[in-house]
C-alpha cells in the first residue's frame, strides 16, 4: 500500500515534471527599472508621470494563486528556462535610439497632450485623432509618427539582441507597452488591452 | 422614324376635328432629328380649347450630344402646352426624370419646338441636384445646340458621391464644400464645339483615403473657355484661391492674406496638350512661368517644358511651402537669407538645363521649432549646427550634354559651432547626378587652410562625396578651443589622400598629423558616423610620438614634467564626441636620453589623480624641500570601457605598479594601487587641476 502511494507520488511528480517544458517569463518589476528610466529620459522628466505612489495595475501583487503557482514553477522549471529580458544592457545602438527618441518627443508631446496621438497596446504610438494636428503640421507629424515607430521596433529588437535573445522582442515590447502607459502624462491617450482608446 | 410618316402623325395630331375625340394617345415609335433621338415615344393628348392642350410624352430613352449618357424612362407632362401647325410649346410642365444624380425626379419645365425651323428651346428649373439647385437651358436649331447651366450651392459631398455612384472609375475621396457653376457646351451635330465655365468654390475641402493629400478651407474661383478648332481644343483657364490650405507629402500651400493665381493658356488633342503659357503667382512667395508639352504615349509625359521661377527669397519658400512637410533631417532645421531664381528646361531632345543664381545667401542650422506657440524646446544634447554665409553663385546643371562652368562662392561659415570658415570660391561643373571640383579651392578653416584639390558629389538614392586635398597649420589652440577642450598647443596638419561622406557615415583614408607639444601625433582611421544627427560617432586609431612632456604640463598647469612620451590610442570610439571605450597608453620612451625631472606639484597631482598616492606621507617630509625630483620612467594606461578605466602604470610594483619610477636620491616612486578608476570622476578631477592652474592635490 505503501509503495502504491508513493507511486502515485512519483507519477504526479513525473506528470509535473513533464510539464516544465513551458516558457514562461516573469520578468521582474526590478528587471524593468532600467526601461522605465530610460522612457522617463524619452518623454522627459516634466512631462511624464513621476509619481511613484501611484501603481498601475500591472504593478500591483500578483494575485496569491499566481504567486503559489510562479513559486511551484520556478522550483520545477529550471532557472535558465525562466530568463526574462536584461533591460539594463545598453549598447551605442540603443544609445543612439534612445538619443533620437528624445529629440523627437520635443515635437511630439504636445500632441500626446493634445489626444491626437495616442500610445497604443503594442508599445508603438498611431494618430489616432488627425483634426487635432493643424493641416500645416500634419505631413510632419505623420512622419515624425513613422520615424517613432521605426526607432521604437529598433530599440525593443536591439534590446532583444543585445540579450542574445533576437526572438524576445515580443517580451521587451510587451513589457515596454506597459511603461509607455505608466509613464504617460496626465491626459494623455492609450490603447487598453483591448484596443480600446483610454485616457490618463 | 422617317420624315414623311413624322409629318403625317403632326399633321394627325393638328388636325383633331377630323376625329371629333377629346383624348388621343399616340405610340410614335423612334423619332430622330439631326442631333438627338427619342426612343419608344408616346404621346398622349387632352384637347382643350383652341390651340391649347394639355398633353403627356413618355420616352423610353433620348439620346443628345450634350447629354452624357442617354436619359432613361422619362415622363413630360404638360399642363399648359400648345399644339400648332408649326409649333409645340409647353408653358407649364413637369419633366419625370429618374436618375441617379437627382434628388427630385420632378422638375419644372418650359419648352417650345418649332417644326418650321427645326428650333428647340427646353428649360429646366429647379431641378434638385446634390443638396442644390440647378437651373438649365438647352437650345437646337439646324446649325447647332447650347446647353446653359446654373448651379447654386451645390454640395461637394453630395455631388462626389452622387457622381462616383455614377462613374466607379472617380477615385475615393473625402470631399465637402458647396460650389457655384454657370456653364455652357454649344456644338453642332454630334461633336460639342464650345464651353466655357465659371465656377465658386466655397470652403472646400478633400482628402484622400490615406490623408496624404489634403485641402482645407478653400474659396476661389476656377474659370475656363475652350473652342474646338483645327481638329483640337484650345483654351484658356484660370484659378484664383482667396483662402484655404493644401497639402502634400511634399508640399504645403497655404493662402491666407493675398490670393493665390494660375491661369495658362492650353492646347489639347488626341496626341498632345500644350500649355503654352502658364502663370503661377503666390505674391510675395513664388512666381514662375512654365511652359510645356506633354504627350500622350500612353501615359502623359513631359516632351519639352521650360519653367522660370522669378526672383524669390529662399526662406519665404522654404518656409513657407517645404518646411511643413519636413521632418527626421537635417533639412528640416534650416534657416536661410538671400534671394534666388532658378530656371529649368528640358528641349525636345531630352538635353535638360538648370541654372540657379544665388544671390548674398545665408543657410544656418537651427533647432526646430514646431510653431511659434512651442514651448521652448528640451536641446537633448550639445548644439551643434553649421552656417555658410554670403554665399553667390552662377550654378549651370545639363544633363545630355556638357554644362557650362559653375561658379559658387562662400564669404565664411561655421561648423560645429566653433570650427569657421573663411572666404572660398569654387569653380564647379554640374552634370547629371554630380558636382565636380574643377580648379582646386583654397577654404581657410580657423587659422589655417585646407586645400581641396579634388571634390566629386554624387547624388543617386543617397548622398555621397569624395574629395582630397590638405590640412596646412590649423592651431591646436584654435582648435581645441573651438571644439571646448581644454587648451592645447601645436599645429593641426596633414594630406588627406581621400575622405568619404556616404550612407551618413563619414571616412578618412590616411592619416591625419598634428603637431602637438613638439611631436606628432598621427590620427588614423577615422571614421565617423552621422556627423550631423542626434547621435554622433566616431572610431579612430592614434599615435603619438617625442611628445615633450615639459610643453604638455605647462599647458594643463599639472605641475612640471620634462623628458618625452610616447603612446598610443587604440581603437578610440567617442558618442556624441564623449569617449566611450579606448585602449590608450603613454610612457617614457626606451632608450630615451632627455633629462627626467618632475616637480613636487606633478607629484602630488599624479598621485592624487590615482588614488591613494604616497605622496601625502612624502610632501609632509624633508622631501618637501626639493622642487623637482629625478625619474626614471613614467607612464599610465588606460582601458576604457562601461565608463570604467582599467589603469596600469609604466611596470609593476610589489603591490599596484609605478605611474613615476624615480631614480637617483632622493627617490621618488609614485605607485598607483586601484586599477578601477571611474572614468567621468577622473576626467573631472583633471578639468579641475587644469582649470585651476595649481592643481588641487591633497597635502594633508
Amino acid at each position: 500500500m505503501k509503495s502504491l502511494r508513493m507511486g502515485i507520488l512519483l507519477s504526479a511528480l513525473f506528470l509535473l515534471a513533464a510539464c516544465v517544458t513551458i516558457n514562461i517569463y516573469f520578468p521582474s518589476a526590478q528587471a524593468e527599472e532600467a526601461a522605465r528610466e530610460m522612457v522617463q529620459d524619452i518623454l522627459g522628466k516634466d512631462d511624464a508621470k513621476t509619481d511613484k505612489n501611484t501603481t498601475s495595475a500591472r504593478q500591483q501583487p500578483l494575485p496569491l494563486y499566481v504567486q503559489v503557482g510562479e513559486g511551484v514553477l520556478n522550483f520545477l522549471v529550471s532557472p535558465a528556462h525562466a530568463a526574462a529580458p536584461d533591460f539594463n544592457v545598453n549598447t551605442p545602438k540603443i544609445r543612439k535610439l534612445q538619443a533620437q527618441m528624445k529629440r523627437r518627443n520635443a515635437s511630439l508631446k504636445k500632441y500626446y497632450a493634445k489626444g491626437a496621438i495616442g500610445f497604443t497596446r503594442n508599445a508603438l504610438i498611431k494618430i489616432r485623432n488627425a483634426s487635432a494636428i493643424p493641416l500645416k503640421q500634419r505631413s510632419k507629424i505623420k512622419k515624425m509618427v513613422a520615424a517613432e515607430n521605426r526607432n521604437r521596433k529598433a530599440l525593443y529588437q536591439a534590446i532583444a539582441d543585445a540579450n542574445g535573445h533576437p526572438q524576445w522582442r515580443a517580451d521587451v515590447q510587451k513589457t515596454y507597452a506597459g511603461i509607455w502607459v505608466d509613464e504617460a502624462g496626465k491626459g494623455w491617450w492609450y490603447q487598453n488591452r483591448k484596443g480600446q482608446w483610454k485616457q490618463r | 422614324m422617317q420624315p414623311p410618316r413624322l409629318i403625317f402623325i403632326i399633321w394627325l395630331i393638328l388636325t383633331p376635328s377630323l376625329f371629333a375625340a377629346d383624348r388621343v394617345t399616340l405610340h410614335l415609335g423612334r423619332v430622330a432629328g439631326a442631333d438627338w433621338s427619342a426612343e419608344s415615344l408616346d404621346l398622349e393628348l387632352d384637347w382643350q380649347q383652341g390651340a391649347a392642350a394639355a398633353f403627356q410624352m413618355r420616352v423610353k430613352s433620348i439620346t443628345h450630344p450634350a447629354l452624357l449618357t442617354p436619359l432613361k424612362e422619362l415622363v413630360i407632362s404638360c399642363q399648359q402646352g400648345r399644339v400648332s401647325d408649326h409649333d409645340i410649346a409647353c408653358q407649364k410642365g413637369v419633366l419625370h426624370l429618374p436618375h441617379p444624380l437627382l434628388d427630385d425626379p420632378q422638375i419644372p419645365i418650359r419648352f417650345k419646338w418649332n417644326s418650321a425651323q427645326q428650333t428647340l428651346k427646353f428649360e429646366l428649373n429647379r431641378l434638385h441636384f446634390a443638396a442644390g439647385q440647378l437651373q438649365a437651358i438647352i437650345q437646337s436649331n439646324p446649325e447647332g445646340w447650347a446647353l446653359n447651366v446654373k448651379a447654386d450651392a451645390l454640395d461637394m459631398t453630395a455631388f462626389y458621391n452622387q457622381l462616383r455612384g455614377y462613374l466607379p472609375m472617380l477615385p475615393e475621396i473625402e470631399l465637402s464644400g458647396k460650389i457655384d457653376l454657370v456653364a455652357s457646351v454649344s456644338g453642332a451635330g454630334t461633336v460639342p464645339s464650345k464651353f466655357q465655365w465659371h465656377s465658386y468654390l466655397h470652403e472646400l475641402a478633400f482628402s484622400d483615403g490615406r490623408g496624404d493629400y489634403l485641402g482645407e478651407g478653400i474659396s476661389g474661383s476656377l474659370q475656363g473657355g475652350f473652342i474646338f478648332f483645327d481638329e483640337e481644343w484650345q483654351g484658356d483657364i484660370a484659378l484664383t484661391l482667396q483662402q484655404g490650405e493644401l497639402l502634400s507629402p511634399y508640399l504645403y500651400i497655404g493662402v491666407e492674406q493675398q490670393p493665390l493665381s494660375i491661369n495658362a493658356q492650353l492646347n489639347i488633342n488626341q496626341r498632345q496638350l500644350q500649355v503654352s503659357k502658364l502663370h503661377y503667382n503666390h505674391p510675395g512667395i513664388l512666381a514662375f512661368t512654365l511652359s510645356a508639352t506633354l504627350l500622350k504615349q500612353p501615359q502623359w509625359m513631359a516632351e519639352s517644358f521650360h519653367l522660370q521661377i522669378e526672383p524669390f527669397a529662399i526662406q519665404t519658400l522654404y518656409e513657407q511651402y517645404l518646411l511643413p512637410t519636413l521632418a527626421e533631417s537635417m533639412l528640416a532645421s534650416l534657416a536661410w537669407a538671400g534671394q534666388a531664381t532658378l530656371a529649368l528646361s528640358m528641349q525636345r531632345d531630352g538635353v535638360q538645363r538648370g541654372v540657379l543664381n544665388l544671390n548674398d545667401v545665408t543657410v544656418e542650422e537651427v533647432i526646430p521649432k514646431i510653431d511659434e506657440t512651442e514651448e521652448a524646446e528640451e536641446i537633448t544634447s550639445p548644439r551643434r549646427s553649421f552656417a555658410l554665409y554670403g554665399i553667390n553663385g552662377l550654378l549651370n546643371w545639363s544633363s545630355g550634354e556638357m554644362p557650362a562652368d559653375s561658379m559658387l562662392s562662400w564669404d565664411g561659415g561655421h561648423f560645429m559651432e566653433g570650427i569657421t570658415f573663411g572666404r572660398t570660391a569654387l569653380d564647379l561643373s554640374l552634370h547629371e547626378k554630380s558636382i565636380t571640383l574643377l580648379n582646386s579651392a583654397i577654404l581657410p578653416v580657423l587659422d589655417g587652410r585646407l586645400v581641396l584639390s579634388t571634390f566629386n558629389l554624387v547624388w543617386n538614392d543617397d548622398l555621397r562625396f569624395v574629395f582630397g586635398g590638405a590640412l596646412t597649420a590649423v592651431s591646436m589652440e584654435a582648435f581645441s578651443h573651438a571644439m571646448g577642450w581644454l587648451p592645447l598647443s601645436g599645429t593641426l596638419s596633414g594630406g588627406i589622400p581621400k575622405a568619404t561622406y556616404q550612407n551618413d557615415t563619414f571616412e578618412l583614408e590616411g592619416a591625419m598629423m598634428v603637431d602637438l607639444f613638439e611631436g606628432q601625433t598621427i590620427i588614423q582611421n577615422l571614421r565617423v558616423d552621422d556627423p550631423l544627427g542626434v547621435w554622433p560617432t566616431l572610431h579612430a586609431n592614434v599615435e603619438l610620438k617625442d611628445l615633450d612632456l615639459e610643453a604638455l604640463t605647462r599647458t594643463f598647469s599639472f605641475g612640471k614634467i620634462t623628458g618625452k612620451l610616447e603612446g598610443r590610442i587604440k581603437d578610440l570610439y567617442l558618442e556624441n564626441w564623449q569617449p566611450v571605450s579606448f585602449d590608450a597608453r603613454f610612457a617614457t620612451p626606451e632608450q630615451d636620453e632627455s633629462r627626467h625631472r618632475i616637480s613636487q606639484r606633478a607629484i602630488d597631482n599624479i598621485s592624487n589623480l590615482g588614488g591613494n598616492g604616497l605622496s601625502g606621507a612624502l610632501s609632509r617630509s624633508f622631501l618637501s624641500f626639493f622642487d623637482e625630483f629625478r625619474y626614471a620612467r613614467l607612464g599610465v594606461s588606460c582601458r576604457l570601457e562601461n565608463g570604467v578605466c582599467e589603469l596600469d602604470g609604466v611596470e609593476a610594483a610589489a603591490q599596484g605598479s609605478y605611474l613615476v619610477k624615480g631614480s637617483g636620491i632622493p627617490r621618488v616612486d609614485i605607485v598607483g594601487f586601484n586599477h578601477q578608476v571611474d572614468w567621468e570622476l577622473l576626467i573631472n578631477k583633471l578639468t579641475e587641476i587644469a582649470n585651476s592652474g595649481v592643481g588641487n592635490a591633497d597635502f594633508e
